[in-house]
C-alpha cells in the first residue's frame, strides 16, 4: 500500500486503465475509494440530511464513477470529475424526490414585486427583466444571499440541504437569507422604478 | 402555482442561472488552482458572477473544506460503504474497455518498435525523393478536393457544441468522405451512455424522450464515430461538451 500512497489519483486511474480489466487492478479502485470516501459521504449527507439515504447516494456515486473510469480523460483532475458525478447524481436524486422549488417557494408569501414590463410573453422582455435583476443583485445582495439564491432557484436544492452545504448556523438557516434577498430585490426594484424609466437603458447591462 | 409566481421563478432562474460566459466545473477548478489568472477577462467574469462563485464554493466544499467537518453521521455513512464493497466496485466486465485488436497490437512493445523503424525508413525515402525532384510539393495538389480531408483521424461536430439556449433537436457533423455509416452517442459526465444511434446521414434527430433528459446546467458529451464499408472506424469527433443554459428551461 505504501507504493500507492506515492501515486496521484490520476496516476491510479491511469494504472487501472492500463490493467484493462485485470481483476487485480481493483486495488487501484480501492485506493481511490479510501482517499475519497469521507469526502463523498460528507457531500451526500449535506444533500440528503439522512444517513441511510446518503449512504445509498454515495454508493451510487462511486459505482457510477468507477463504471465511467474508462472514459476518464488524461489531463482531467479526478476530484473535479468525481465532484461532477456527485453533483449531478445528487441533483437527479433531489429532482426524482420531487422536492422542487415550485413546492418549497410557497414558503415565501411576500413576492418580489412586479418585474414585468409590457408583455412577459416576449423572450426579449423576459431577458430584460432578468438583466435588470442581475444588475440589482450585484448592487444589493451580499455573498451568502447570492449563494443561497443560486442553490435554491437554479440548482433547485431544498432549504435544509443549502443550510448544511453552506454551513449556515443562524436559526432559520437558508430561509432567512432568501427572505432577506427577496426583500432587498423588491426594494431595489421599487427604487429603480421610481428613479425614472429613462435611466433604464443606462442601468441595465 | 399562479402564473405570476411562475414568471417570478423564471426571472429568478434567469438572473441567478448560468449565462454563456459562465465556466464549466473543469474551468472553475483551473481558476481555483491558479491555472486561469484572475486578471484575465474570464477571471473578471468569475469574480462578478453569482453562479460561478457559487459553483466554485461548492467545488471547494467537496474538497478538504467539507471533509474537515465530518461528524459522526459521516463516519456512519463511511462504515456502511465499507461494509458493502460489492456495491461500489463494478465487476471487471462492467468497466473494462473493449480494445480493438489493432489498438492492442500498437501497444505491444515489439510492434511499436517496428512501427518506429518503418516510420524512419519512410522519412528517409521521402527526403531522398524530394531532393531528387528538386522542387517543393504543391500545396494545391494536396488540397484539390472540394471536400474537407481529415488526415488526423478526427472530424468536427457541428452541433450541439458549448452552451445552448435551446435543447438540441438534432446532432449534426461534418461528413467524412470514406465513411458509409456513423455511430452517435450521448454521454453523461461519468461516461455512462444516455443514448445511442446509427445513421448513414451526416445528422440524426434526437427523440423527444432524450431531449427531455437534456436538462439545464447539466453538462453532457456527444461523440460521433465514422465507419467505412468494412465497418472499420475511420474517424471520430472525440467527446464534445455541451450544456443547456438555465434560461432555456421551458423550451423542450
Amino acid at each position: 500500500m505504501a507504493r500507492m500512497d506515492g501515486l496521484t489519483d490520476e496516476e491510479l486511474v491511469g494504472r487501472w486503465q492500463a490493467a484493462d480489466g485485470d481483476p487485480d487492478a481493483e486495488r487501484f479502485l480501492a485506493e481511490l475509494f479510501r482517499r475519497h470516501q469521507t469526502k463523498v459521504a460528507a457531500w451526500c449527507y449535506q444533500i440528503t440530511g439522512d444517513v441511510n439515504s446518503a449512504a445509498d447516494l454515495a454508493q451510487e456515486v462511486f459505482l457510477k464513477a468507477f463504471q465511467g473510469l474508462p472514459s476518464f480523460r488524461k489531463g482531467s483532475k479526478f476530484t473535479t470529475w468525481l465532484y461532477s458525478i456527485a453533483r449531478n447524481r445528487s441533483l437527479d436524486e433531489l429532482r426524482s424526490r420531487r422536492r422542487r422549488v415550485e413546492e418549497t417557494s410557497e414558503e415565501f408569501p411576500e413576492d418580489i414585486g412586479d418585474w414585468r414590463t409590457e408583455s412577459m410573453d416576449s423572450t426579449i422582455e423576459r431577458r430584460q427583466a432578468a438583466d435588470l435583476m442581475r444588475q440589482l443583485v450585484r448592487e444589493s445582495l451580499d455573498e451568502t444571499e447570492n449563494r443561497v439564491m443560486v442553490l435554491h432557484y437554479v440548482d433547485e436544492l431544498p432549504l435544509d440541504s443549502i443550510t448544511r452545504l453552506l454551513g449556515l448556523t443562524n436559526t432559520s438557516g437558508a430561509k432567512a437569507y432568501i427572505v432577506s434577498a427577496r426583500r432587498k430585490l423588491k426594494r431595489a426594484h421599487e427604487l429603480w422604478k421610481s428613479s425614472g424609466s429613462n435611466k433604464a437603458g443606462e442601468h441595465v447591462d | 402555482m399562479s402564473t405570476k409566481r411562475s414568471e417570478e421563478q423564471e426571472i429568478l432562474r434567469a438572473a441567478f442561472g448560468p449565462g454563456p460566459e459562465c465556466l464549466s466545473i473543469e474551468e472553475l477548478e483551473q481558476v481555483l488552482t491558479g491555472g486561469i489568472s484572475a486578471s484575465t477577462a474570464v477571471g473578471k467574469h468569475v469574480r462578478s458572477c453569482s453562479y460561478c462563485q457559487t459553483e466554485m464554493q461548492m467545488l471547494q466544499r467537496f474538497g478538504p473544506a467539507g471533509e474537515g467537518q465530518a461528524g459522526p453521521e459521516v463516519q456512519q455513512i463511511v462504515s456502511q460503504l465499507q461494509a458493502n464493497p460489492q456495491r461500489i466496485f463494478p465487476k471487471p466486465a462492467q468497466t473494462s474497455r473493449s480494445v480493438p485488436w489493432w489498438e492492442r497490437a500498437f501497444t505491444m512493445r515489439r510492434f511499436a518498435q517496428a512501427s518506429l523503424g518503418m516510420a524512419a525508413v519512410l522519412l528517409v525515402t521521402a527526403a531522398v525523393l524530394r531532393l531528387h525532384t528538386g522542387k517543393s510539393p504543391s500545396v494545391e495538389a494536396l488540397n484539390h478536393s472540394d471536400h474537407e480531408v481529415f488526415r488526423s483521424g478526427s472530424f468536427d461536430l457541428v452541433e450541439p457544441v458549448g452552451d445552448l439556449q435551446q435543447p438540441p433537436k438534432e446532432i449534426r457533423w461534418k461528413k467524412v468522405d470514406e465513411a458509409v455509416s456513423y455511430q452517435v452517442r450521448l454521454l453523461e459526465v461519468d461516461g455512462s451512455e444516455m443514448w445511442k444511434a446509427e445513421t448513414k446521414e451526416d445528422h440524426v434527430d434526437l427523440p423527444a424522450p432524450v431531449r427531455a433528459r437534456i436538462v439545464p446546467a447539466k453538462t453532457l458529451f456527444c461523440e460521433v464515430d465514422a465507419f467505412n464499408s468494412s465497418e472499420t472506424k475511420v474517424s471520430g469527433t472525440g467527446l464534445v461538451r455541451f450544456r443547456l443554459a438555465q434560461n432555456a428551461r421551458n423550451s423542450h
